[in-house]
């Protein structure tokens, strides 16, 4: 049986017969054709509802998420140059707004043998933490993640020009982004957040309108990396020249405002016993507040993360981080708190677990990513599952459970957030 | 003069260079060597138009579409693969970078452009779905012979039959596997895998070979899991060997930016 099979199969005959043929042929169209156009069109539409499993006071509604979108993708290949679209539409049925959202229009090109340019509107992203950044002070939408869309749009986009340069030395990535671009943070609207002066959680609508920095050149944000891999260990040095990208400064009129941020740091990130492991640290510097005196102002901080990743069995996935936010001149900082008891711990520490199981195919995956504080007693569950049904329909459900034994701590503020909810897509 | 007589000579030399090999039989180290050469190493590089089709027991269908790139370090050693994704839409733009290793562990890649992520795959994670195929990422670069042990368990006029035992235990699924191995390609045609009841429930088979450029080229081949009833069949176009591609190519700059004068077919 064998042996004609294999002399068939050399002779470029089919040994599956007719109905392999046809499989291979099962395309719809035919691949020598292709390829003709310099551009390339897709996207998704997306219905998706989640709401509350707790009553927060601030809402009548419970509805958390409730939203059709567009998304909509084009790129065309120049022969010099690269242009790339994505682009969000959608009816938000939580703020009954209609709402667009460009998240890339850029145009790309490379020179100088050894220099990549990308300039418009984009996403960047840097750093080895899973879901924990220190290092990576592009901005992040925490409205879209504790909403539970997809973990893509956890990433805001900015309009930068971003120029990476490969050397044999080192490789150095500079992202200019002459406009400064906070986060898309929680501002009452859609979720309630503790107010230490006011000492409890307010919400019902957005609350935070801040004093932005002025727009000039001054004021701009650089971050910087040098990176370079030896022998499959990742090495690499960043720097930041910005502003804290949530409002979590006060103006002397009170209002809520962003003050200066410098972030020095570095990671290392490569195999160790069959898994992956990574080391990154980062000195977030209070440039207005250099002696941690001036309670309008966040002090300095370090930012330590060790990480590690191993395959526990076949398929089954489990990622572990210890994280460590160490606030400096923390004596300066409570002697001059009005409010020291809603003040973070000296040394408030974070450990997470990521726990994936991917069934044959990666047709499910089931995901658990859970953060816990034991400085701050909460945690922030992240269960959820999605189903590949085809490349066109995917359906995805989870939860955003949050728990913490005073309401102030980072996650405590959100246990009436808590919530679940389901997205359907269709790609095209 | 000289040069006739040569000529003359050489069909002899052959045959007598034949009789020497059929007389001294390979042996199971030499069989796996040529067998993983004639698999992954054809060339110095390679690239390959390639797309697979997904095929569930209910018959519903996927698509993924990709350009592979490779390039040998070391003959049989370390090697580079690169592979770019066009289709679906959802996965387009997504790239998969393997520095492959063969004294330790290999390093891999993944980039997502919707998060302008590049996300580290971790070493032992080999033996899972090559973006929701029926292939493994470890069928795309390669397993290392050196992780199993071989045996001859049958030979025929056009086969060897190889069975291999895992080493460690711990990072695959299979018991073991056994290969039907072309004498004269050295392409295994046929692997089975076999659970630990010792039946196989995972078959790889070679559908159709074309000479490329002088080299045995799978031009198609199938995987096929016999538990879940799904297939996946995988279709090369424009293969091309030796065509220069640039260590350069292979490194973290491919993630964000594929190098397109590669992606496209020589």
């Amino acid at each position: 049986m064998a042996r004609p099979a294999i002399l068939m199969a050399m002779l470029g005959l089919s040994l599956v017969g007719n109905a392999a043929e046809d499989e291979f042929d099962a395309w719809g169209d035919d691949w020598a054709e292709e390829e003709q156009s310099n551009w390339l069109w897709g996207g998704f539409v997306e219905a998706a509802y989640g709401q509350r499993l707790q009553t927060d006071s601030w809402f009548d509604n419970k509805k958390t998420l409730s939203e059709l979108r567009s998304h909509l993708e084009a790129d065309y290949t120049g022969d010099n140059f690269d242009f790339s679209f994505r682009g969000d539409l959608w009816y938000d049925d939580v703020i009954n707004e209609t709402e667009l959202d460009i998240r890339e229009l850029s145009v790309s090109f490379s020179a100088f043998g050894n220099t990549d340019f990308k300039i418009g509107r984009q996403i960047s992203t840097w750093g080895t933490g899973d879901l924990l950044f220190l290092n990576d002070m592009f901005p992040k939408d925490w409205k879209s993640f504790f909403s539970g869309r997809e973990d893509t749009y956890l990433k805001a986009p900015a309009d930068a020009i971003r120029i990476t340069s490969y050397f044999d030395a080192v490789n150095v990535d500079i992202v200019w982004t002459p406009i400064f671009t906070e986060d898309r943070y929680i501002d009452g609207e859609r979720y309630s957040f503790f107010s230490p002066l006011a000492g409890q959680n307010i919400g019902g609508q957005d609350l935070i309108n801040p004093v932005e920095p002025d727009e000039n050149m001054g004021n701009s944000e650089i971050a910087l990396r040098l990176y370079k891999n030896i022998e499959g260990t990742e090495y690499a040095l960043y720097g930041y020249r910005g502003f804290d990208k949530q409002p979590v400064g006060l103006t002397p009129n009170l209002e809520p405002t962003f003050y200066r941020r410098n972030v020095f740091g570095a990671s290392v990130r490569g195999n160790v016993l069959d898994g992956l492991y990574n080391l990154e640290t980062a000195y977030h510097d209070s440039v207005n507040d250099s002696n941690g005196s001036n309670p309008l102002i966040q002090n300095s901080q370090w930012r330590l993360l060790a990480g590690y990743e191993s395959e526990l069995m076949a398929r089954l996935t489990l990622g572990v981080q210890y994280y460590l936010e160490w606030t400096q001149k923390y004596d300066e900082l409570i002697a001059n708190s009005p409010t020291p008891q809603f003040e973070p711990e000296e040394r408030r520490n974070v450990i997470t677990t990521r726990l994936t199981y991917r069934a044959p195919k990666d047709k499910w995956v089931w995901s658990l990513f859970a953060f816990y504080s034991p400085t701050d007693d909460d945690s922030y569950i992240r269960p959820s599952v999605n189903y590949r049904l085809s490349d066109e329909w995917q359906f995805t459900a989870g939860a955003n459970i949050f728990n913490g034994q005073q309401q102030h701590t980072f996650f405590g503020q959100f246990e009436d957030a808590t919530n679940a909810y389901v997205r359907v897509r269709y790609n095209f | 003069m000289v040069k006739y007589i040569l000529v003359l000579l050489m069909p002899l030399l052959m045959v007598l260079q034949a009789q020497a090999a059929g007389d001294e039989p390979l042996s199971v180290d030499k069989i796996v060597s040529k067998a993983n050469k004639a698999s992954y190493y054809a060339g110095d590089d390679g690239r390959s138009d390639a797309r697979m089709i997904i095929v569930d027991k209910d018959d519903n269908k996927q698509l993924r579409q990709f350009v592979i790139l490779r390039k040998d370090k070391v003959d049989e050693g370390d090697q580079d693969f690169l592979v770019v994704f066009s289709r679906p839409s959802d996965v387009r733009g997504t790239v998969f970078l393997v520095n492959k290793h063969v004294d330790r562990d290999d390093d891999r890649w993944l980039y997502l452009p919707g998060l302008d992520l590049v996300k580290r795959i971790s070493a032992g994670d080999k033996r899972t779905s090559f973006v929701g195929s029926d292939f493994f990422y470890e069928d795309v670069s390669g397993r290392n012979p050196e992780l199993d042990t071989h045996e001859l368990i049958e030979e025929n006029d056009d086969a060897y039959i190889l069975k291999s035992m895992p080493k460690n235990k711990e990072n695959v699924e299979f018991s073991y596997y056994q290969s039907s191995i072309n004498k004269e390609t050295f392409l295994p045609m046929v692997v089975e895998y076999f659970n630990d009841k010792g039946e196989v429930y995972r078959r790889m088979e070679v559908v159709e070979v074309e000479e490329v450029e002088g080299i045995p080229t799978v031009m198609k081949s199938k995987i096929s899991n016999l538990e879940t009833g799904s297939e996946t069949f995988m279709q090369f176009r424009r293969p091309a060997y030796n065509v220069g591609i640039p260590e350069s190519v292979f490194t973290s700059r491919s993630l964000r930016n594929p190098p397109r004068e590669w992606l496209e077919a020589q």
